[in-house]
């Protein structure tokens, strides 16, 4: 691994890219006094606020069918996403072998749009002073640049991850609470359109409510009602109190699983280091052969990162020792088993990128 | 805007120094008869700090409570002991909370924009029961709230609008706590090129001072572990809570010892860890570090509690990332110090 180097210009990077040819580049999120000593004495200025969002950390229902993984420690494997410790030997070390799939990258994409509204409307971002990256595999980095947010240290940060994520909120210090009003106990609680988590919570339970009723135990009558009300005409009356059978620890679970509906799952880990090396945008990835690049604002919803971070032209032969199948442009490959095929190049190099498949010469 | 009286009470402000430069009065000055109320309030200051941990707000003399913060300051610098500079910034910070509580919004706003710099904006919010004077910015907040515990300072409990965090006026005043409590330890840091002779004799007084409250001076502040930043938050925490001589319970006390004994620190730096606790007793605690060490009774080596004991019991403090795969706190230093002596990520960044 090349690290800790700096380069006055782009074209001097350029140059140095060329020289190294990296499977994988990365920069600093962080700003030092003098990036090319040694750790310690770097000196540290402040950091980007980044945030990391993988279908490595979600949980879609896709998974089971295209990830695998293994216990480094007793070899146990199992398939999809790899639990946190080893079910059978409590390790935590894992290995896993993931794949590209439309269904998780669109659950990414849906995150880092939940993670965009929050970071306009609660933390005041500004639209300008953000950057969206398609990480050229299965996921997306939003950089924040504010000279504010910068010095902020980990801890800080640490509080900013969990507001995004709504982890451990307490919907009763939003005052979501049973009070006697003339000897009737009524439930009061956040209203629509209160800043924040508020009124975020009270969009989240109309989701819940009509998405999940028949789940939550409501009776079908009671889901039709909610179904067909206009959303904003029944969160503007007091509907703390309005559904029959609904008591304040209904509300708490319901109010629990809202904010859970309408946080961004992001990484905690890589929005609270201030020492955080990133994919550098631009530049290929060595798991994929994608590109990793910038998508722009307006552009997010239309992206397909399946079309537009292609990077190789082309035809090649490989030999392909298995592979589920995937998308890529508007092509469909494989399965594939045991095989030599002719591909276009961008395909080839994700299957040989991924240890899929080998070069035939 | 601010009257003298203010001075008196926030003797920490801009405001405050400044007057106390315009003076120009030397330190040698001081020593003249007039002055002694001066010095003897700095030590006062000192003394309540040390033994009660409170410092009262009751104000006699104006004069004299302005200028004896400077010297409290001073003489602290001068005797260097860092459990002292916690303790006295703690003190010091409590009665200026007790104080700032009870201003109006318009003091509160002056005060928090011109000596701390916050970005504040009036408010006139109730949303719910509550009533929000202020809109704090966010770095401003966080830079405070992270040194509170009560989970309504976590940030996922608060209203945030726009990069503006809605307070009441009292937890204004508790976050200018923070900002009171830092600035002091700030500046009670600062050594001064010389001992001016007339402090000579006060800062032996107040050394002496800082023994009969807080015990011995201590060779190390924090007690020789393998790896410092491999300790979870928990423990980090109670370390801090005995440096800054709060009281730790019974839990807080005998997760410590047996954490920092299993991770093998030397009896005698856990011993000498407890010192700061108010209620100390050197036999007392010699005699149940050795016992959880294993010394002592049945010769078992007491291990560390469990996560979930230790969240029934409020110990458990702000866990992070790494708290979610474990279940003891050993398991935290060793799976934090696997990645820190691996040098960088453990998993590769995507
Ligand atoms: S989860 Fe365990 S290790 Fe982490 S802070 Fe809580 S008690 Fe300590
Ligand atoms: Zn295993
Ligand atoms: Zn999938």
């Amino acid at each position: 691994m090349v690290r800790h180097r700096a380069f006055r210009d782009p074209s001097v990077l350029l140059g140095a890219i060329r020289d190294l040819i990296p499977a994988h580049t990365y920069f600093s999120t962080a700003y030092y006094q003098e990036p090319t000593a040694a750790m310690e004495e770097k000196g540290w200025k402040g950091a980007d606020l980044v945030f990391d969002i993988d279908a490595d950390h979600l949980d879609t229902p896709c998974k089971p069918s295209h990830d695998k993984w293994k216990c480094k420690a007793c070899g146990t494997v199992g398939n999809g996403g790899a639990p946190r410790i080893c079910p059978k030997c409590k390790n935590d070390r894992m290995e896993e072998q993931t794949w590209l799939c439309d269904q998780c990258l669109r659950q990414a994409k849906e995150e880092t749009t939940k993670l965009l509204e929050i970071l306009y409307s609660d933390l005041g971002v500004e639209p300008s002073n953000l950057r969206i990256f398609f990480s050229g595999h299965r996921g997306y980095h939003v950089h924040v640049y504010s000279t504010q947010l910068q010095v902020m240290g980990e801890e800080e940060r640490r509080e900013i991850a969990s507001y995004v994520l709504g982890q451990a909120l307490d919907p009763q210090l939003h005052e979501l609470n049973e009070v006697n009003v003339g000897g009737v106990k009524v439930i009061e609680g956040p209203q629509l359109g209160q800043p924040g988590w508020r009124g975020r919570m009270v969009e989240g339970i109309y989701d819940v409510l009509s998405e999940e009723g028949e789940r939550l135990g409501l009776s079908p009558a009671q889901v039709k009602t909610i179904k067909t009300q206009d959303r904003d005409e029944f969160f503007k009356r007091p509907f703390w109190s309005s559904v029959k059978g609904f008591g304040l620890s209904t509300w708490k679970n319901l109010s629990v699983k809202a904010v859970d509906r309408r946080s961004a799952k992001i990484d905690t880990v890589v929005t609270t280091d201030v020492h955080r090396l990133i994919r550098l945008p631009g530049t290929l990835n060595g798991h994929t052969g994608l590109l990793t690049m910038q998508v722009p604002r307006e552009r997010l919803d239309e992206f397909d990162p399946f079309r537009d971070s292609l990077a190789f032209h082309g035809e090649m032969r490989v030999r392909v020792k298995d592979a589920p199948q995937f998308r890529l442009a508007e092509r469909q490959f494989g399965p594939y088993l045991n095989e030599e095929v002719e591909l276009p190049s961008y395909a080839a190099m994700l299957l040989l990128c991924k240890r899929r498949a080998e070069p035939v010469i | 805007m601010l009257t003298k009286a203010d001075l008196a009470k926030y003797p920490f402000l801009s405001e405050a120094s400044e007057y106390v430069r315009e003076l120009g009065l030397s330190i040698e000055e001081l020593s003249a008869p007039e002055f002694s109320p001066v010095l003897d309030r700095a030590e006062g200051r000192l003394e309540e700090a040390l033994s009660k941990g409170r410092v009262s707000g009751n104000i006699t003399n104006e004069n004299a409570e302005i200028l004896s913060f400077p010297i409290s300051n001073l003489i602290l610098s001068l005797v260097g002991e860092e459990r002292a500079r916690r303790r006295f910034a703690l003190a010091e910070s409590k009665r200026a909370y007790e104080l700032l509580r009870q201003e109006d919004p318009e003091k509160l706003e002056y005060i928090a924009s011109t000596t701390f710099m916050w970005k504040l904006k009036r408010l006139d919010v109730k949303l719910g029961k509550r009533f929000y004077d202020f809109a704090l910015s966010l770095p401003n907040f966080l830079h405070n709230s992270v040194h509170l515990r009560e989970p309504r300072w976590n940030l996922p409990n608060r209203v945030l609008d726009h990069g503006f965090v809605y307070i009441t006026r009292d937890e204004a005043a508790r976050l200018m706590e923070e900002e009171v409590r830092t600035k002091i330890l700030e500046r009670s840091g600062r050594t001064p090129d010389e001992v001016p002779r007339l402090l000579g004799s006060r800062v032996e007084r107040a050394r002496g001072l800082v023994v009969k409250w807080l015990g011995l001076p201590t060779k190390y502040e924090l007690p020789r572990v393998p790896l410092p930043e491999a300790m979870p938050p928990c423990v980090r925490h109670l370390i801090d809570s005995l440096d800054e001589g709060k009281n730790v319970q019974h839990m807080g006390r005998f997760t410590l010892a047996s954490f920092l004994l299993n991770i093998g620190t030397g009896e005698e730096d856990v011993v000498r860890l407890f010192k700061p606790a108010t209620d100390f007793s050197e036999r007392m605690t010699r005699y149940q570090v050795e016992h959880i060490g294993g010394k002592r009774g049945g010769r078992t080596k007491y291990t560390c509690p469990m996560c979930s004991t230790l969240k029934t019991h409020g110990v458990c403090y702000k866990p992070d990332e790494i708290c979610e795969t474990i279940r003891n706190p050993l398991s935290y230093y060793k799976s934090k110090s696997r990645t820190l002596t691996n040098k960088g990520p453990k998993r590769e960044p995507n």
